[in-house]
C-alpha cells in the first residue's frame, strides 16, 4: 500500500509568515523528494490563498491562527488551508473580468486568485465550523 | 531579491534577480516609482528573475500604465520559462514588448 505523507504547520495571519510557508513548501519537496517542476507553482498558488487570508479575512487587528496542512500520495499533492475568518469562497470568485481587460482599464484586484485556480489541478472550498478550508490539488 | 540599475543612453534598465513576492514587492516598487519621477524610457531585466507572484506582477503593471501616460516606454527582457508562465497566467504577457536579451531588447528602443 502507497503510504500517505503529511505535514502540518500553524502560522498567524501576517505577512512577515509567508518565509515560514515557504520554508515548509521547499523542506517538502526535499524530503519528500517531489518532482521539481511544479515547485513554483505550489508556492505561488500557496501564497496568494495565504496573502488573500492576511489581507481580506479579518477586520481587526489581533493575531489569528492559519493552519496549513500538506499531504502526499500517488503522485498528488494536498494542501489545506485553514483561517476562521470573513467567508471567502475563492472557487466561484470570478477575476475574469479583469484578466481580459485592456491594460489601461486592469485593476489590481482578483489576479492571484485567477492565477491559483490557473496552476493548481483542482481547487475546493469549504466553510465548515465558522472556518474557511481551502482544498489546492495538484497531480506532481 | 536583488535589484540593480544602470542607464544605456536613455534606457533605464532596472535588472532583477531572486524572488518578488508580498514580503519584497514594495522595495521594487518604490524603485519604479522615484526613476518614473526622472526617466520615460524603461527596460527590465528579467533574466536573473525566478520567481513572481501577483504582488510582483502588480508592480508591473502599475509601471506600466504610469509610463504609458507619459507616453514612455517599458519592455522587458530574459524571461525564464517559469517566470513567463506566471505573466501569461495573468492575462499579461501581450502589454510587454518582450525580448530574448538585453542587447536586442536596447536595439529595439527607438
Amino acid at each position: 500500500m502507497v503510504k500517505m505523507r503529511t505535514k502540518k504547520i500553524f502560522i498567524i495571519n501576517d505577512i512577515s509568515e509567508l518565509v515560514k510557508i515557504n520554508t515548509c513548501i521547499e523542506e517538502i519537496f526535499n524530503e519528500w523528494e517531489l518532482p521539481l517542476k511544479n515547485k513554483l507553482k505550489i508556492l505561488l498558488a500557496v501564497e496568494e490563498i495565504f496573502v488573500n487570508i492576511v489581507n481580506y479575512a479579518y477586520d481587526d487587528d489581533l493575531k489569528h491562527k492559519i493552519d496549513v496542512v500538506f499531504s502526499y500520495k500517488q503522485k498528488l499533492l494536498t494542501i489545506n488551508i485553514s483561517d476562521k475568518g470573513k467567508a471567502f469562497d475563492p472557487v466561484i470568485y470570478d477575476a475574469s473580468w479583469n484578466i481580459s481587460r485592456p491594460v489601461e482599464e486592469k485593476e489590481p484586484g482578483g489576479i492571484g486568485i485567477h492565477m491559483v485556480k490557473s496552476v493548481m489541478t483542482e481547487v475546493r472550498y469549504i466553510r465548515q465550523n465558522d472556518q474557511n478550508i481551502v482544498t489546492l490539488k495538484k497531480l506532481l | 531579491m536583488k535589484i540593480q540599475e544602470t542607464k544605456s543612453n536613455d534606457v533605464y534598465i532596472i535588472s532583477l534577480s531572486g524572488k518578488i513576492d508580498t514580503t519584497n514587492y514594495r522595495s521594487f516598487e518604490e524603485k519604479i516609482k522615484k526613476a518614473l519621477e526622472k526617466e520615460s524610457r524603461f527596460l527590465i531585466d528579467c533574466t536573473n528573475l525566478e520567481y513572481i507572484s501577483s504582488a510582483g506582477i502588480r508592480v508591473f503593471l502599475m509601471a506600466l500604465k504610469a509610463i504609458n501616460n507619459k507616453n514612455g516606454e517599458l519592455k522587458l527582457c530574459g524571461l525564464r520559462e517559469e517566470t513567463k508562465e506566471i505573466f501569461d497566467l495573468s492575462g499579461f504577457s501581450d502589454f510587454f514588448d518582450t525580448y530574448f536579451s538585453q542587447d536586442e531588447a536596447l536595439k529595439s528602443f527607438s
